[in-house]
């Protein structure tokens, strides 16, 4: 399945809502999210701007990836049938 | 209850075809009712010169399948390495040139470290490549900021590996 067209505000959203990075702004035009699991940093993502033009799938790929979840799993993050809960038990089975 | 159908000729552009679509004459049966349509119109046209029929609907599959290669050739990045030498600061250079993948899609180019996870974005390769540096300098400062028990598995080796490769001046 490939991933589906989704604005960059509602992955934003999306993002912050269920994963609740640690969010970090610097220098670079987006900001960072550092991801937790048990008191440890696993994952890290950049956070697309608040923007409702539609993310290309070759940029939204890569925030799949550094989320450590399939194209469909990020489907689903973003159309809110994967909960937060779900997304950390994910990220715990993955033993990272 | 069989349906009519009339032999015709039909002769393929010998300078298109390829393979399957090797050029020359063949048959094929047309639908009668198809071949009397107003529709055929479309499909199927009298050569002025030879009084063969041209039937496009043969071409228009052969162009709807080139079409297709085409859009899944333009959606595949093209690849290429290269390296960075410097980092757009006084503060922070690198040690040594640090290899990039570059994907050059239809709207942007992506240029990523991959044993970092780390990528930067532009409308070009400067721009992009730009980005990455910016990345590069944010990512040494984070994880630097964290102390090794802090970080997981992954986390750890991408701070063993930034720190082989930046170095930061007082």
């Amino acid at each position: 399945m490939k991933i589906k067209d989704f604005s960059e505000k509602d992955i934003r959203q999306s993002i912050k809502k269920k994963i609740k990075p640690r969010i970090i702004n610097k220098r670079s035009a987006h900001n960072k999210g550092y991801i937790y699991l048990k008191g440890k940093v696993v994952a890290k993502v950049k956070i697309p701007n608040e923007h409702p033009r539609i993310m290309k799938p070759s940029k939204s790929q890569y925030i799949a990836a550094s989320l450590r979840l399939t194209e469909e799993e990020f489907n689903a993050l973003i159309e809110c049938t994967l909960t937060g809960a779900m997304y950390y038990n994910k990220l715990s089975k993955l033993g990272l | 209850m069989k349906k009519s159908t009339k032999d015709v000729s039909v002769q393929i552009y010998p300078m298109l075809p390829i393979g399957s679509y090797a050029g020359g004459d063949v048959k094929q049966s047309i639908p009668l009712e198809e071949f009397e349509g107003s529709a055929i119109n479309d499909k199927i046209i009298q050569s002025e010169s030879s009084g063969t029929l041209l039937v496009y609907s043969v071409l228009n599959n052969f162009i709807s399948d080139l079409n297709k290669r085409v859009q899944k050739l333009e959606k595949t990045p093209q690849v290429v390495s290269t390296k960075i030498f410097e980092l757009a600061s006084n503060t922070y250079t690198l040690k040594s040139p640090v290899d990039v993948v570059l994907k050059t899609y239809p709207e942007e180019i992506i240029a990523l470290v991959p044993d970092l996870e780390v990528y930067g974005e532009g409308i070009n390769e400067m721009d992009a490549l730009n980005d990455l540096g910016m990345e590069l300098i944010d990512l040494f400062e984070d994880l630097n900021s964290f102390g090794d028990n802090e970080l997981g598995k992954y986390p750890l080796k991408w701070k063993r590996i930034i720190n082989s490769l930046i170095e930061k001046h007082a």
